[in-house]
C-alpha cells in the first residue's frame, strides 16, 4: 500500500502557486507560466480553486525550455475538463482579461491563429484571442454579437511580429474592450451584450478544439482575470515581465557559489533525503531521483528538475519547505539545511549535470552490499588481550573483556555454586535441581570449578529434558500450536509428530541446515522418513481457515494467500530475521526485498498445501507436500489484488542475500539428486540455498540463530533486534564474537549444543546478577562506574536475573511437588480450563473438554500441554504465554495482578501446594525445622536463613492453630500447603538468578 | 484491498515506551514511583514502571472513556438507521451481487417500517424506538466498509484494523497509550456474549503489546472475573497470612537484590489481586443500583435483562475510571434467514438498554466524557438469501457514535441507492479507529509499538480522522 502523505507526486500539480509577486493576483482565474520544462502537462499556478490544467494533446510538438514552450508544430493544449467555473466567475464579474506573453513564430499566421481560446470549434466560441497574420485579433460572444464572437476587436495592421510581446485584451463592465500592447493601449472599441450566454468549454491553447486553427510561436505566460485590468495595472504586469521569479524566491536558500559536482556533492544529498520513496522499488509518485533519465523525465505528474533554473524546479520548491504541508522529505524526516538547498540549485542553475555511468539502479540493494548481516561469514581472530583481564577462560570471555577492559569495568563476581546450578538446571533443561544434585555440584565444585561446571553441562546437555526445554524456543518462534485458529479451530490430533521432531532434533543434537532443511523440504529429501516428513509441520504450524467452494471466491483467495503469507513470513523472520510480509503490497521500504520478490518466494509453497495424512511408516500425522510436480503459476498480485494476474512470477530468492547463483540452480540440482517423489522440488531448492554459506542465505541463517541461543542463555541477543537483521535493525553490541561464533558455529557442523557448552562453560555466562549492596550502594568504585558507563549492561558486566517463562514454572512447581510426570512425546494432554476461560463459540470438530482431570495424565512438562489456539490455558495466558498466532521471539515480561490471582486462587496452584505439603511431610514428618529447610532446599537449591525459618515456622504454626479451630479434617497438611503456595508465589520461585 | 499485512513507514524504531516491555505492569499495579521513591531506593529510575498508570494522550481529548457496543454477528442498516426507498421500489429484482454463502437472492426490501425523529429528522425503524430518541446525540457514518465477508476476520479487524488474528486490538492500543485511571480495575474490560465468544479470546487480545493491555472479559453473572473466588478451603485470613509472610520472604531476597525493580512491582501485584477481590466484586454487582435504574436499562424485561445488566455494568466500570468497555450483544444479528424475525429479537433485547445507557450518562454528566459507538463486525446485503434473511456484506455497513466530542444528528457517507455499497465518503475501519484515538486525544500515527522488526500501528499505513462528525 502506498501513502499518499510520502509521495512526492501529490504534490507537483500545485507548486508555484504564486500568491503575492509583482504581478497583479487581483480576479487571477488561471495563470500559465510555462515552468514545468517537460512533459505533456501545463500546470495552472494560479492558486486559485482547483487547478485548470492544460494537456499537452500531442508533446513532441513542443519544445520546453526555461520559462516558455515552443510550439513548433501543430498541437493543442486543452484544459482537462470544460472550465465551468472559468466561465461563472466570468459571467458573474461580466468583466474580463486575457493577458499572454507570446513570441509569434512568424507574422502570416491566420485564422485568427488561436492563441488562447475557450471555444468548442471554430465558429461557437466565449472568447478567443488570436493572431491574424500580423495582427492581434479578439473575439467575444456576447449576447450582442454572433455565437463566433463577431465582429471582433483587431488591432492595426503591423502590431504583430515574430518579437516577443505583451499582448491583453480587457472588457470591462460597461463593455469597452481595450487591447494593449506592451502596457500601450493600441486599440480600444465598444462590444454591447452581456455574457450570459457563454458555455462550458474547454480552455485552450495554441489551436482550437477542432484542430484546424494552430498558432506556432512560444508561449511564455497565459492569464485570465475576471476583471477588466485597469491601464496601471496592466503596466504592472507588462513590467513584472514574461519570467519572473515566484515570491517565494525569497525565503529559499542562495545557490552556493562555487561549482559543484553531481557525485560528490549532489548524489549524497539525494541518497539520504530522497531515495527512500524516490529510487527502484519505491518510485513514489513514478519519481525515481537516483536514475538519470527517470530524474529528468519527473514524476506522474510532471519533471522536477528544470535544467538551468532551480526556481522553476519543483523540487526546490519542496525540499526548502515554503509550503510547510508539502515538505519534502515528508512528516519526521530530517529536512535538507541550506546548504545542501543551495548545493541543489547550484547543480540545477548550473544545468544539472549527470555524469553517466553513476545511476544508482537500486539504492537498497547497493546499501544491502554493504550491510554488514548480508555478507558472506568473515573468519575472526580472537583478540589478544591487552592486560587488564584477569579473569577469561574461554573465547567468548575474551571478546566480552575487550570491550570491558576498554570501558574500565569488569565482570561481576562468579555466582555461588548452589545459585550457579540452579541456573544452569533452569537454562539448560528448565527444571530446577533436586538438593542432592545441587550438593553433589557445590562438592565437585569445591575441587574444580572449571570441570564440575564443565561435567554439569555436559551431563544436562545430554538429558533427554534438555531438548523438552529448548524446543519451546523453537515452538514460539514458529507459532507452533494443535489447532487450526480462526473461528472453527479444529484440533490438529497429529500435530505432535512436528513438536516431537524438533525435540528429538534437538536432544540428538541435528546439524541445524539439516533441521531448517528439513523443516521446509523434508519430504522432497527423505520421502520414506516418517520423521523428516513430519518435520514439514514446520509449514503448516500457522492458523488456517478453509471455506468450501460455495463461499465468495473473494474470501477463500484471502484464506489461502494470508496463510502463504504467513509461511513465508514466519520463514523469514525466524530464520532469516528479515521482514518479508511487507513486501506483499509494496517493495520493502529499507531492505532490499521487492515486492516481486515476495512473490517469487512465494511461489515456492503456492504448488502445495497442507495435508492430514499417512506418513511413510503409516502413522497419522500433518504436514506439506506439493499437489504433484507440476508448478502452480504464481502471480505478482500489485496491492494485494486477488484478482490481478498479469504479471507470471517464476521462483526465485532475495537478490540481496544470494551471491551468484540463481534458484535455477539450486533448483536444477534439487531435481536431479531427488528420488523419485511426486512433487515440484521447489522447497528443497530453497532449502539448499537458505543454508548455503557460500552463495545463498547460510550466513544469515547462522548470524539469526546463533544470536537466539544467545538470547535464550543471557536474556538478551548481541544483536537486540533478534528479528531484524536488515538494514533498520540494531547493530551487535560485539560484531566480532557474533562472527567468531557464527564461523565456529557453521565449521563445525551447526551444532548448537557445541555453542551451549561454549557459552555455559564461559566466566561471563557464569558471573553473578547482582552489584549493589542494600540502598543502592555500589560494592565498588568499579561497580559504581559500571552503572554509569554501560546502565544497561549491554557489555555484560552482571547478569540480569531472569524470570522463568510460565512452562518452566508450571514444570517446577509440579518438579519440587514431586508430582512431574515425566512421560515425554506422544499426543498432548489437555489440561483442566474453567468454564469462565472455556467460551469459544462456534468451534468445529471436538470442543474443548469441560471436565478435563488434574491427575498424573495432565502433569507431564508443560511442552506436552495441548494449546487450542481459541481456548488458551488461563495460568499460561496470564503469564505471557504468547498466543502462537504468529511467531515470537521474545516472551513478555510483564507484571500484572492477574497473575498473581492465579498464584493465589488457581485450583492447579493450590493443587501442586498440597502435593508439595504431602512430599515434605512424608520426609520431614512433624519437624518443622526440617520441612522449612526441605522447602528451601527444593524450591530454591538453598538453606533458608534463620529469619526465614522463624518467620516460616511461626506462619505453619499459626494456620495450623487457624484451620485446627475451624475443624478442617487436614488442618496439618492445608497448612503446609499454605506455605508451599506461599513459596510458589516468592520473586525467588520465579526469576533465577 | 487494503494491505492485509501492514507494513511500518512509522520512522521511530523504538518507541518511547520500548522500556515498558522489560518493566511490565498491569490491571492495576500499583504505582511503584511512590513507594520506591519514599523508600528512597530509586535515584535514577524512570518516573514510573506501571506502564497503567494514566498519562497524557498527544492532545487534550474529549473522550475519556468509551463503551462500544459491539452488535455481534451484524446488523443491517437498510432495514434499521438507512431505509432506502429505491431498494423498497426494485424488490424482487434480480441482480449480479456476489454474496458470501453464494447463491443469493433478488434485491429485497425492508420488512420494517421507518419514521423520522428529532431535529435531524434521522430514519429508524419500528423496532428501535427508543434508541431512536436520542438520534440528535448521534453521529451516524453509513459509508463503512471493511476486507472480509466473514465474521471472525471481521471481527479481527474491526477490533484490530487487520482481519487476521494476533494484532493488538484498539482498546489495548488506548491502553498503552493512555494508561487508566483506576488502579484496581483492568482499564479494558469486555462484557462478552453470553453466548461465548466467535474468534475467542484474540477479540480484545494485545497481540505483541504486553499483556497488561489485554481486555479481561468480566461476566455478568457469578464470579465476574477469573480466579477471583478463593479456593473453598480458604479464607480471606489465610490469604492475608500468606500474603505477610510472603511480604517477609519477599524482604529478604529484595535485600539481596536491590535495584530490581521488577521485584517490589511483583510484590505489590500480589497485594493489588488481594484488594482487587472485594474491587471487582464491588462494581459489577447491581444490587445497588434503584429499580428505578433497572428499570430504564430494561432489566426488568427478560428480552432486555441480559444487554441491560451489561449496559448497566458499564456504566458502573466507567464510572469507576474503567478506560475502555466493550458490550457484545447476545447471540448473533446474523440473520440468514427470516431476517425480521431475527432483528426484531435483537433489537428487542437491546433497545431500552441503550437508549437507558445513553439517557443515564447524560443524566450523570458521563455522556460528555465517554464516547458510546455502537455497530457490528460488517453489515448486509440488499439482496436476500433463504427467501427472507440476507447474507453478510462487507461494502457498506454503518456505525453511529454519540457522546463526547461527537457532532449530534448528523450523517457521514451514503451507500448507494439500493445500499450494497458504500460510494460516498467511505469509511474504513482505519478511518473509524483514527477518529476514535483522535477523540481520546492520540494521534494514530504517533501511537506506534516496534514489533518484529518495525513500527506497528492501530491503523496500519493508512486512517483519516472523520472531522465531519467531530463537535
Amino acid at each position: 500500500m502506498r501513502t499518499s502523505l510520502f509521495c512526492l507526486f501529490v504534490l507537483i500539480s500545485h507548486v508555484n502557486a504564486w500568491s503575492d509577486s509583482n504581478r497583479v493576483t487581483n480576479g487571477l482565474q488561471v495563470l500559465y507560466t510555462f515552468d514545468e520544462g517537460r512533459g505533456d502537462v501545463v500546470h495552472d499556478v494560479s492558486g486559485t480553486g482547483e487547478p485548470l490544467d492544460l494537456a499537452i494533446i500531442d508533446a513532441n510538438m513542443v519544445q520546453w525550455s526555461q520559462g516558455f514552450v515552443t510550439l513548433r508544430n501543430e498541437t493543442l493544449m486543452k484544459s482537462d475538463r470544460p472550465a465551468k467555473k472559468l466561465r461563472q466567475s466570468i459571467v458573474q464579474s461580466k468583466e474580463l482579461t486575457i493577458e499572454a506573453w507570446v513570441k509569434p513564430a512568424n507574422d502570416t499566421q491566420s485564422g485568427p491563429a488561436r492563441i488562447v481560446s475557450f471555444s468548442s470549434d471554430t465558429s461557437h466560441r466565449n472568447i478567443t484571442l488570436g493572431q491574424n497574420a500580423n495582427a492581434w485579433e479578439a473575439r467575444l460572444r456576447t449576447t450582442a454579437t454572433s455565437e463566433n464572437g463577431t465582429p471582433a476587436t483587431v488591432t492595426a495592421r503591423g502590431t504583430c511580429s515574430n518579437e516577443l510581446a505583451h499582448i491583453v485584451y480587457a472588457r470591462d463592465l460597461s463593455g469597452t474592450a481595450t487591447m494593449y500592447l506592451n502596457s500601450l493601449a493600441i486599440v480600444s472599441q465598444s462590444v454591447g451584450g452581456d455574457l450570459s450566454n457563454w458555455d462550458d468549454f474547454h480552455l485552450l491553447l495554441a489551436n482550437e478544439a477542432t484542430g484546424d486553427r494552430a498558432w506556432l510561436g512560444e508561449l511564455h505566460l497565459v492569464a485570465i482575470y475576471s476583471r477588466a485590468l485597469l491601464p496601471g495595472e496592466v503596466k504592472q504586469n507588462y513590467e513584472a515581465g514574461s519570467d519572473q521569479e515566484p515570491p517565494w524566491a525569497e525565503s529559499v536558500p542562495s545557490p552556493v557559489a562555487r561549482t559543484v559536482d553531481f557525485v560528490n556533492d549532489v548524489q549524497p544529498i539525494l541518497r539520504a533525503h530522497c531515495f527512500e520513496c524516490h529510487s527502484a522499488g519505491n518510485e513514489e509518485g513514478s519519481l525515481n531521483l537516483a536514475i538519470k533519465s527517470l530524474a529528468m523525465e519527473g514524476g506522474e505528474h510532471g519533471p522536477v528538475l528544470v535544467r538551468g533554473n532551480s526556481l522553476a524546479s519543483s523540487i526546490v520548491h519542496l525540499v526548502s519547505g515554503v509550503e510547510p504541508d508539502r515538505m519534502m522529505p515528508p512528516e519526521d524526516n530530517e529536512p535538507l539545511n541550506a546548504e545542501q538547498i543551495g548545493i541543489l540549485r547550484a547543480w540545477i542553475d548550473q544545468g544539472a549535470a549527470w555524469p553517466a555511468g553513476v545511476d544508482v539502479l537500486d539504492p537498497r540493494l547497493e546499501k544491502a552490499r554493504e550491510h554488514w548481516s548480508f555478507q558472506r561469514l568473515k573468519k575472526t581472530a580472537m583478540p589478544v588481550s591487552k592486560g587488564g583481564d584477569v579473569w577469561s577462560r574461554t573465547s567468548i570471555d575474551a571478546f566480552i573483556a575487550e570491550k570491558l577492559v576498554e570501558n574500565k569495568i569488569s565482570v561481576s563476581k562468579p555466582l555461588p555454586p548452589n545459585a550457579l546450578a540452579r541456573r544452569i538446571y533452569f537454562d539448560v533443561i528448565g527444571l530446577p535441581p533436586t538438593p542432592e544434585q545441587v550438593d553433589t555440584f557445590v562438592s565437585s565444585y569445591g575441587e574444580d570449578p572449571i570441570q564440575a561446571v564443565s561435567s554439569l553441562v555436559d551431563q544436562l546437555l545430554s538429558s533427554q529434558h534438555y531438548g523438552e526445554r529448548w524446543a519451546r524456543h523453537w515452538l514460539d518462534l514458529v507459532r507452533f500450536a494443535e489447532s487450526d485458529g480462526q473461528e472453527s479451530d479444529r484440533d490438529r490430533p497429529t500435530a505432535f509428530r512436528y513438536r516431537d521432531f524438533v525435540i528429538h532434533a534437538l536432544n540428538d543434537d541435528m546439524p541445524f541446515d539439516q533441521f531448517v532443511r528439513w523443516q521446509i523440504a523434508g519430504d522432497e529429501y527423505e520421502p520414506n522418513s516418517p520423521v523428516a516428513v513430519a518435520a514439514t509441520g514446520f509449514l503448516t504450524a500457522g492458523t488456517n481457515s478453509v471455506l468450501d467452494e460455495k463461499f465468495i471466491e473473494e474470501e477463500r483467495l484471502f484464506n489461502r494467500y494470508n496463510e502463504l503469507d504467513d509461511v513465508i513470513s514466519t520463514l523469514g523472520t525466524s530464520m532469516l530475521g528479515i521482514t518479508v510480509g511487507c513486501a506483499r503490497c509494496h517493495d520493502h521500504k529499507y531492505d532490499a526485498f521487492s515486492a516481486r520478490e515476495y512473490y517469487r518466494l512465494l511461489s515456492v509453497f503456492h504448488s502445495g498445501d497442507r495435508k492430514s495424512g499417512k506418513l511413510p511408516n503409516g502413522e497419522d500425522g500433518l504436514f506439506f507436500r506439493d499437489f504433484d510436480s507440476s508448478v502452480r503459476t504464481t502471480w505478482l498480485f500489485r496491492r494485494s489484488d486477488f484478482f490481478d494476474r498479469e504479471l507470471e512470477v517464476k521462483m526465485g530468492f532475495p537478490s540481496m542475500l544470494s551471491a551468484g547463483r540463481d534458484a535455477d540452480q539450486y533448483w536444477t540440482e534439487a531435481k536431479s539428486e531427488s528420488q523419485k517423489v511426486n512433487s515440484t522440488f521447489q522447497r528443497r531448492a530453497l532449502a539448499e540455498w537458505i543454508t548455503d554459506v557460500e552463495f545463498g542465505g547460510g550466513p544469515l541463517l547462522a548470524r539469526v540463530i546463533v544470536n537466539r541461543i544467545w538470547q535464550h542463555h543471557f536474556g538478551q541477543g548481541l544483536v537486540r533486534t533478534e528479528n531484524d537483521f536488515g538494514v533498520r535493525g540494531e547493530l551487535p553490541t560485539h560484531p566480532d564474537l557474533l562472527e567468531y561464533l557464527a564461523n565456529d558455529f557453521v565449521a563445525n557442523g551447526w551444532q548448537f549444543k557445541r555453542l551451549h557448552r561454549m557459552i555455559l562453560n564461559s566466566a561471563v555466562y557464569q558471573q553473578g546478577s547482582k552489584r549493589w549492596s542494600e540502598r543502592w550502594q555500589p560494592y565498588s568504585q568499579q561497580d559504581a562506574d559500571a552503572m554509569k558507563v554501560d546502565p544497561d549492561n549491554r557489555l555484560l558486566w552482571k547478569m540480569t536475573p531472569m524470570r522463568l517463562e510460565v512452562e518452566a514454572l508450571r514444570d517446577a512447581m509440579l518438579s519440587v511437588s514431586g508430582a512431574l510426570n515425566l512421560q515425554a512425546f506422544g499426543p498432548s494432554f489437555k489440561p483442566y480450563i474453567p468454564p469462565e476461560a472455556n467460551l469459544a463459540r462456534n468451534i468445529k470438530g471436538e470442543n474443548y473438554p469441560s471436565d478435563a482431570p488434574d491427575n498424573a495424565d495432565t502433569r507431564r512438562r508443560s511442552v506436552y500441554m495441548f494449546h487450542k489456539r481459541l481456548v488458551p490455558y488461563p495460568l499460561f495466558q496470564a503469564f505471557d504465554r504468547p498466543d502462537l498466532l504468529v511467531g515470537c521471539s521474545r516472551r513478555q515480561n510483564t507484571t500484572v495482578a492477574p497473575q498473581a490471582m492465579a498464584m493465589l486462587n488457581d485450583r492447579f496452584v493450590r493443587d501442586c501446594a498440597i502435593d508439595f505439603a504431602r512430599h515434605l511431610l512424608a520426609d520431614g514428618g512433624d519437624n518443622d525445622m526440617k520441612l522449612v529447610e526441605d522447602s528451601f532446599r527444593l524450591a530454591f537449591s538453598r538453606r533458608p536463613s534463620d529469619l526465614e525459618t522463624e518467620a516460616s515456622i511461626s506462619f505453619i504454626q499459626a494456620q495450623r492453630e487457624a484451620r485446627e479451630e475451624r475443624d478442617r479434617l487436614e488442618a496439618p497438611i492445608e497448612a503446609v500447603a499454605d506455605y508451599c503456595q506461599t513459596l510458589f508465589g516468592l520473586n525467588e520461585f520465579i526469576y533465577v538468578d | 484491498m487494503n494491505s492485509p499485512f501492514p507494513c511500518g513507514r512509522v520512522v521511530q524504531p523504538v518507541g518511547r515506551r520500548e522500556w515498558l516491555k522489560r518493566a511490565g505492569g498491569g490491571a492495576g499495579m500499583l504505582a511503584l514511583t511512590n513507594l520506591l521513591n519514599s523508600e528512597r531506593l530509586l535515584a535514577d529510575e524512570p518516573a514510573s514502571l506501571n506502564p497503567m498508570a494514566p498519562h497524557d494522550g498527544h492532545f487534550p481529548a474529549k473522550a475519556k472513556a468509551v463503551i462500544w457496543l459491539f452488535m455481534e454477528g451484524a446488523p443491517s442498516a437498510v432495514d434499521m438507521f438507512d431505509p432506502k426507498p429505491e431498494l423498497t421500489r426494485r424488490d424482487g429484482e434480480k441482480t449480479d451481487i456476489k454474496a458470501f454463502n453464494g447463491n443469493p437472492g433478488p434485491l429485497m426490501k425492508s420488512p420494517f417500517s421507518f419514521k423520522q425523529y428529532g431535529e435531524c429528522g434521522q430514519a429508524v425503524c419500528d423496532k428501535y424506538t427508543h434508541v431512536a430518541k436520542h438520534v440528535d446525540k448521534m453521529a451516524f457514518i453509513k459509508s463503512c466498509y471493511s476486507e472480509s465477508n466473514d465474521h471472525v476476520p471481521a471481527i479481527y479487524q474491526i477490533n484490530s484494523g487487520l482481519a487476521r488474528p494476533g494484532f493488538p486490538t484498539a482498546g489495548a492500543w488506548i491502553n498503552y497509550g493512555l494508561g487508566t485511571e483506576n488502579q484496581d480495575l483492568p482499564g479494558y474490560v469486555v462484557l462478552g456474549n453470553t453466548k461465548g465468544a466467535k474468534g475467542g479470546p484474540h477479540n480484545w487480545g494485545s497481540g505483541f503489546l504486553p499483556t497488561s493491555y489485554q481486555g479481561t472479559l468480566f461476566r455478568s453473572q457469578g464470579t465476574p472475573i477469573l480466579n477471583l473466588n478463593r479456593q473453598p478451603e480458604m479464607n480471606e485470613l489465610d490469604q492475608r497470612a500468606q500474603l505477610d509472610l510472603m511480604a517477609k520472604l519477599n524482604d529478604e531476597h529484595l535485600k539481596r537484590h536491590h535495584g530490581e525493580a521488577e521485584f517490589v512491582a511483583r510484590m505489590q501485584s500480589f497485594e493489588l489481586a488481594f484488594r482487587m477481590q472485594t474491587e471487582a466484586r464491588d462494581v459489577v454487582d447491581l444490587s445497588k443500583e434503584t429499580e428505578q435504574t433497572h428499570a430504564m436499562y430494561g432489566i426488568n424485561n427478560p428480552a432486555s435483562k441480559s444487554y441491560g445488566s451489561k449496559c448497566l455494568m458499564a456504566r458502573r466500570l466507567v464510572e469507576s475510571g474503567v478506560r475502555f468497555v466493550q458490550v457484545y450483544s447476545d447471540g448473533e444479528w446474523d440473520a440468514h434467514s427470516n431476517l425480521a424475525a431475527n432483528h426484531t429479537e435483537h433489537c428487542e433485547a437491546t433497545d431500552v438498554p441503550i437508549a437507558g445507557l445513553l439517557e443515564d450518562l447524560e443524566t450523570r454528566g458521563l455522556l460528555d466524557s465517554t464516547l458510546v459507538i455502537w455497530g457490528g463486525e460488517f453489515g448486509r446485503m440488499p439482496v436476500s438469501q433463504n427467501g427472507n434473511g440476507r447474507d453478510h456484506n462487507p461494502n457498506g455497513f454503518l456505525q453511529w457514535m454519540a457522546g463526547a466530542g461527537v457532532k449530534g444528528g448528523v450523517s457521514y457517507g451514503e451507500t448507494d441507492e439500493i445500499g450494497y455499497a458504500a460510494v460516498e465518503n467511505r469509511v474504513s475501519v482505519n478511518d473509524l479507529h483514527a477518529t476514535l484515538l483522535h477523540l481520546l486525544g492520540l494521534d494514530h500515527k504517533r501511537l506506534t509499538y516496534y514489533h518484529n522488526g518495525r513500527s506497528f500501528r492501530l491503523t496500519d499505513v493508512a486512517g483519516n480522522v472523520i472531522h465531519e462528525v467531530l463537535a
